[in-house]
C-alpha cells in the first residue's frame, strides 16, 4: 500500500491526487487537471458541517529527473493557491489544507492526518504542510 | 531523556511545557523572566540566553540525560516599530534576542542533539511569511531566523540526523497579544471589540489562536519522521 491508497482518519476527508510519471505533457497533467480536479472534489465543502475538516493530498513520484523540478514546483504551487483561496472562501466552519508527499511516505501521511483530523489542528488552515524533505526532492 | 524549552514563562512557551510534562518528558524551562510552577519534573533555568554561563548551564543539564529536542520559544517585540521611530540599540537588541541567540543556542547543544537524532522547533511567527508595515525589524528577524532553521536542516539532518523545523504562529491569545490590542484600538480610535472584528477579517478561521494549539504543533513536529519543515497555524491569514 502506498500514499495514495491511505485511508483517512475518523474525522477528515481526503482528496487524493497522483501525479503520474509517465505522461507527455506535464503542464496539462500536473498542474492543469488537478486544480480542476480538487475545485470538483471540494465543492460541497460550504454545504459540509461545521468543524469539517477537508486534506487535499498531493502525492507526487518518488523519484524524477531533475528537468520534471519546474513542473513540479508549479503544480505545487498552483494547488496551494487554490486551497488557500477556497479556505479564505470556506473558512469559518471548514478546515481546507494540503499536504504533499511521495508515494513511499504512508506513514508520515498517516500521522499528518491524525494530526490534522485533531482539534488540535482546527487553527491550521489553508496551509501547505510538504513532507519531501529537502533533499530528497 | 530531557527536552529544553526557551521562553517558557510566555504563553506559547508556558503552553508546551505543560504539554511535555503531560507526555512525561523531563523539561527544561527557561527564561529570562522569573519562572512560576509549572510542573513535576520541570528544571527552570532562569537566565539571559544571550550569556555564555546560560548557554553552559543548559548544556549541563541534559549532560547525563540526554536531549531529544529544543524549542526556541522566546522572542520580544520590543524594538520593532515604524520607521521613523526606530533606533540602532532597539533595533539590534531584537535582532540578537530574536534570531542571533538562537544559532548560538544550537552550537552549545549540537553535540547532546546529535547523540539522540533530535529535533529542533524555532517558534517564529507569521511575519516570517510576509512582510508587516511598522513591524519590519521583527519581520526581519523572524524571516531570518526562518531561512537560518531551513538551511541548517538541511545540513544538519545530512551531518547528524538532527532536524530543524519552523512553526509560524498567527496573532495568538497571550497577554502580549492582549496589550496590543488595547494598544492598537486606541491607536486607531476604535473600540477593542472593533478592532478585534478587523483583525477576525482578516483571519479566515475568524479567531485567535490559543497557545495549546501551538504545542500540539510542536508536539506533532518533534517526532524523529518527515513533517513539514515549516509549518503555518494561523487560521488562514497568511498563504503558506
Amino acid at each position: 500500500m502506498n500514499a495514495q491508497q491511505a485511508r483517512a482518519p475518523a474525522g477528515i476527508e481526503l482528496v487524493t491526487v497522483q501525479l503520474e510519471e509517465e505522461v507527455a505533457d506535464r503542464g496539462r497533467a500536473w498542474v492543469e487537471a488537478p486544480v480542476w480536479e480538487v475545485v470538483e472534489r471540494v465543492q460541497h465543502a460550504q454545504r459540509l458541517e461545521a468543524g469539517s475538516s477537508v486534506a487535499v493530498v498531493l502525492v507526487v513520484p518518488d523519484a524524477e529527473p531533475g528537468s520534471s523540478a519546474p513542473m513540479l514546483s508549479a503544480a505545487i504551487a498552483g494547488l496551494r493557491g487554490l486551497l488557500h483561496s477556497l479556505a479564505l472562501e470556506v473558512g469559518e466552519h471548514v478546515t481546507l489544507n494540503l499536504v504533499v508527499c511521495k508515494r513511499h511516505q504512508r506513514a508520515e501521511l498517516r500521522e499528518t492526518l491524525e494530526y490534522l483530523a485533531s482539534d488540535d489542528a482546527s487553527w491550521v488552515q489553508g496551509a501547505t504542510l510538504d513532507l519531501r524533505e529537502a533533499g530528497c526532492q | 531523556m530531557s527536552v529544553i524549552v526557551t521562553g517558557a514563562a510566555g504563553a506559547m512557551g508556558a503552553a508546551i511545557v505543560r504539554d511535555f510534562v503531560e507526555q512525561g518528558k523531563r523539561v527544561i524551562a527557561q527564561d529570562v523572566r522569573e519562572i512560576g510552577a509549572i510542573g513535576e519534573g520541570v528544571v527552570a533555568v532562569e537566565g539571559d540566553l544571550r550569556d555564555r554561563l546560560c548557554l553552559e548551564r543548559l548544556r549541563g543539564e541534559v549532560e547525563t540525560s540526554g536531549l531529544e529536542a529544543v524549542i526556541a520559544a522566546h522572542g520580544t517585540f520590543a524594538g520593532s516599530g515604524p520607521l521613523e521611530k526606530l533606533e540602532r540599540e532597539s533595533t539590534q537588541r531584537l535582532m540578537e534576542i530574536n534570531f542571533s541567540v538562537i544559532p548560538r543556542l544550537l552550537d552549545a547543544l549540537l553535540e547532546p542533539l546529535g547523540r539522540r537524532r533530535g529535533v529542533v522547533v524555532v517558534i517564529a511567527s507569521q511575519a516570517a511569511l510576509r512582510g508587516e508595515p511598522s513591524n519590519s525589524v521583527y519581520s526581519a528577524s523572524k524571516w531570518a531566523l526562518r531561512a537560518w532553521a531551513e538551511a541548517m536542516d538541511a545540513r544538519l539532518r545530512e551531518q547528524s540526523g538532527v532536524r530543524v523545523r519552523t512553526i509560524c504562529p498567527g496573532r495568538t491569545l497571550s497577554p502580549l497579544l492582549n496589550d496590543a490590542l488595547d494598544n492598537f484600538a486606541r491607536v486607531e480610535g476604535i473600540t477593542r471589540e472593533e478592532y478585534e472584528q478587523r483583525c477576525f477579517s482578516l483571519i479566515p478561521a475568524r479567531r485567535f489562536g490559543k497557545p495549546e494549539e501551538i504545542a500540539a504543533a510542536v508536539r506533532f513536529l518533534v517526532a524523529p519522521a518527515p513533517r513539514p519543515n515549516v509549518l503555518a497555524i494561523d487560521g488562514g491569514e497568511v498563504p503558506w
